[in-house]
């Protein structure tokens, strides 16, 4: 959920509950007022008519309401002791409505020439449902407004507000701290952001220096290491040229040596799939794929056919790419070497390229690979021992560090298809 | 022939000495940039294999100082960093060849003797011996005025045994230097033996007078017959 939809959904519901609330404490306070309005001018009124009877006695003679608004009849003393003033709310028959209309009435009782009479005075009165039916739609429709209001300063204030942290959020979206950027930088006066910035800008800086760190671990590491592994290799290449030696002891000699080469290639391989991680391969020019392919065919056609392999090109179209030259040998060849060392003799090796992709398949009858792993770095097949198993890691860290999108799939045979993420 | 060796690591220096005296090749060293420098000013030599990373200084500027006094000296780089940098710049700057650590002794000693050869005949690349003659430029093998068919690789692993005549080499070497990089397999091992096979079949039904010998199960030497 973004941030303004956040902040929109807390401030409505808290808008909403606080308009119940409040209309709730508005119709109960109203309705006080009314009531107290009311028996005010019924209270005036039984005055004036008491006062009225005092005057005029004829206006004593009146028990039913008709078209004024009180009614008096004769009580008898005991009945008259015992009435209080009373207000209550009672329904009576409106000509204009021709319905029962509530309506606020006044009992009360009066002395006059020996004589008690009952006074009831009534008043019409507000209709309470449709008080709150008014009200209902009064809040609802206030509901809306702010609703809609609320939403557009909403959107208003978090674009003003929020913007440096919008402006901070792209720039770290684009960040590589690889690359030899400076810490992205806002402009703000707001604390919190202030704040921010300068929290991440010292977290970047911590971070690039633990990389440069590795990084230039990894290069003294591997640097620090091919001297030691040259002066093993140079001694033991030493001894066997001597001449002079049993077979039983140049066997040895020759084994640790292959062990040592498989070392230094090893740590090659580690600190070129370092260097392509860490994006190190900067020079970029524009590569005709096909071209890398025909040269790493040509290279290895003598091992291929050693092996009674043969290549086939299937050229679609044209296939080119910005990329460093080095790193797409490195691809392609390695994915021609893999091909042929799993390849079945006898059998065709097709180089299939078009505008956006390419592919490499080796027809076999091995089973499929192992999809998930395959990349992994050290994973071995079933087949080989001697392999150092960064092959396919390097085509893989190379493909990420240029968009590709790397594929396996077995189809009569193991194919490898790399294409251009769109 | 002359060679100097700038390079601070002892033992590095001291097995290409070793290595290279059986080529009768007369073997220099200098372990910091001032002494480099020093020997570079007023000695002449065929050959320099130059480290890049030296106590005092780099070898780059060894290579510029070479370049501007403009020494016949040949200049190979040796860097442990196998950085494409290392290898652009030096090769921008002037050096005839470049070799990465770890090298083979053999591979170095092959390339000491195609850059002195390079450069001795003007670019045109002959080499003979017996009675076979090894056109480089044009890949070609001539024995006996016949021109014999090597396949790539093929060429490939005789011009590396011719350099090293007299020496074994390892079928890992000769793996390696047939594949660089790429090399891992064993059924690399398996190629190797498969050419070897081949090359002594050419050789020998041409009636050259070089052979190549299996030398205890591990390897090949290449002699005179």
């Amino acid at each position: 959920m973004k941030l303004n939809q956040t902040t929109l959904k807390y401030t409505l519901v808290s808008s909403f509950a606080i308009l119940i609330i409040w209309s709730v404490i508005f119709y109960y306070n109203l309705m006080d007022e009314i009531y107290d309005s009311i028996d005010d001018g019924l209270s005036n009124f039984k005055i004036l008519i008491i006062q009225e009877c005092e005057k005029d006695s004829s206006a004593l003679y009146k028990l039913n309401f008709d078209e004024s608004n009180y009614a008096i009849r004769e009580v008898s003393k005991e009945h008259a002791m015992l009435i209080t003033d009373t207000f209550k709310d009672t329904l009576m028959y409106m000509e204009y409505e021709e319905d029962l209309e509530p309506v606020r009435m006044l009992t009360t009782a009066f002395y006059q020439s020996d004589k008690y009479y009952e006074l009831k005075v009534i008043s019409s009165m507000i209709e309470k449902d449709d008080l709150i039916n008014n009200l209902f739609w009064s809040v609802l429709i206030l509901f809306f407004i702010l609703l809609i209001s609320l939403t557009m300063i909403n959107s208003v204030v978090l674009k003003a507000v929020w913007r440096p942290f919008y402006d901070l959020l792209e720039k770290l979206r684009v960040y590589r701290i690889e690359n030899e950027m400076k810490p992205p930088e806002i402009e703000t006066n707001i604390t919190e952001f202030k704040q921010l910035n300068g929290s991440i800008s010292t977290l970047i800086n911590n971070s690039k220096k633990s990389f440069e760190n590795q990084k230039r671990f990894t290069e003294n590491a591997a640097h620090e290491l091919q001297t030691p592994i040259t002066g093993i290799i140079h001694r033991l290449q030493l001894l066997l040229d001597e001449g002079s030696l049993t077979e039983k002891d140049a066997n040895s000699i020759n084994n640790a040596l292959d062990s040592a080469g498989r070392m230094a290639r090893l740590n090659k391989d580690l600190l070129l799939l370092t260097k392509i991680e860490n994006f190190q391969f900067k020079e970029v020019e524009k590569v005709d794929i096909e071209q890398i392919f025909r040269l790493g065919v040509e290279d290895l056609v003598d091992f291929a056919s050693f092996k009674n392999i043969e290549f086939r090109f299937t050229i679609e179209d044209i296939f080119e790419i910005e990329m460093n030259r080095s790193l797409s040998q490195i691809l392609v060849n390695n994915l021609l070497k893999n091909a042929i060392v799993h390849g079945d003799g006898g059998k065709i090796i097709e180089i299939v390229i078009e505008a956006n992709r390419f592919s490499v398949c080796n027809q076999s009858q091995g089973t499929p690979l192992d999809t998930y792993k395959i990349f992994d770095r050290f994973y071995k097949g079933s087949d080989s021992s001697v392999h150092s198993g960064l092959g396919l890691t390097l085509v893989k860290a190379i493909c990420d560090s240029y968009l590709l999108e790397i594929n396996y799939q077995y189809k009569e045979g193991h194919i490898f298809t790399v294409s251009k993420k769109i | 022939m002359k060679v100097l060796i700038i390079e601070d690591d002892v033992e590095l220096t001291d097995t290409i000495q070793k290595y290279l005296q059986k080529e009768n090749i007369l073997v220099e060293s200098s372990g910091t940039f001032n002494s480099g420098l020093e020997k570079v000013s007023f000695f002449n030599y065929d050959c320099i294999l130059l480290d890049i990373n030296l106590p005092g200084g780099t070898g780059f500027d060894i290579l510029k100082y070479i370049k501007e006094l403009k020494l016949k000296s040949n200049v190979i780089i040796l860097s442990a960093k196998d950085s494409l940098d290392d290898k652009l710049l030096g090769l921008d700057l002037g050096a005839d060849d470049y070799i990465a650590k770890p090298f083979h002794l053999a591979e170095l000693n092959a390339r000491i003797k195609a850059v002195i050869r390079r450069n001795n005949h003007a670019g045109q690349e002959v080499i003979n011996i017996g009675n076979v003659i090894l056109d480089i430029n044009n890949r070609k093998v001539v024995i006996e005025d016949k021109e014999i068919e090597f396949y790539r690789k093929e060429f490939d692993i005789l011009y590396y045994f011719i350099n090293n005549l007299n020496r074994l080499l390892t079928k890992s070497s000769i793996a390696e230097y047939t594949w660089g990089d790429q090399y891992e397999d064993s059924d690399d091992m398996d190629f190797v033996y498969y050419q070897i096979k081949n090359i002594r079949k050419k050789l020998k039904e041409a009636n050259a007078n070089i052979l190549i010998k299996s030398t205890y199960g591990i390897g090949y030497t290449m002699k005179l017959a």
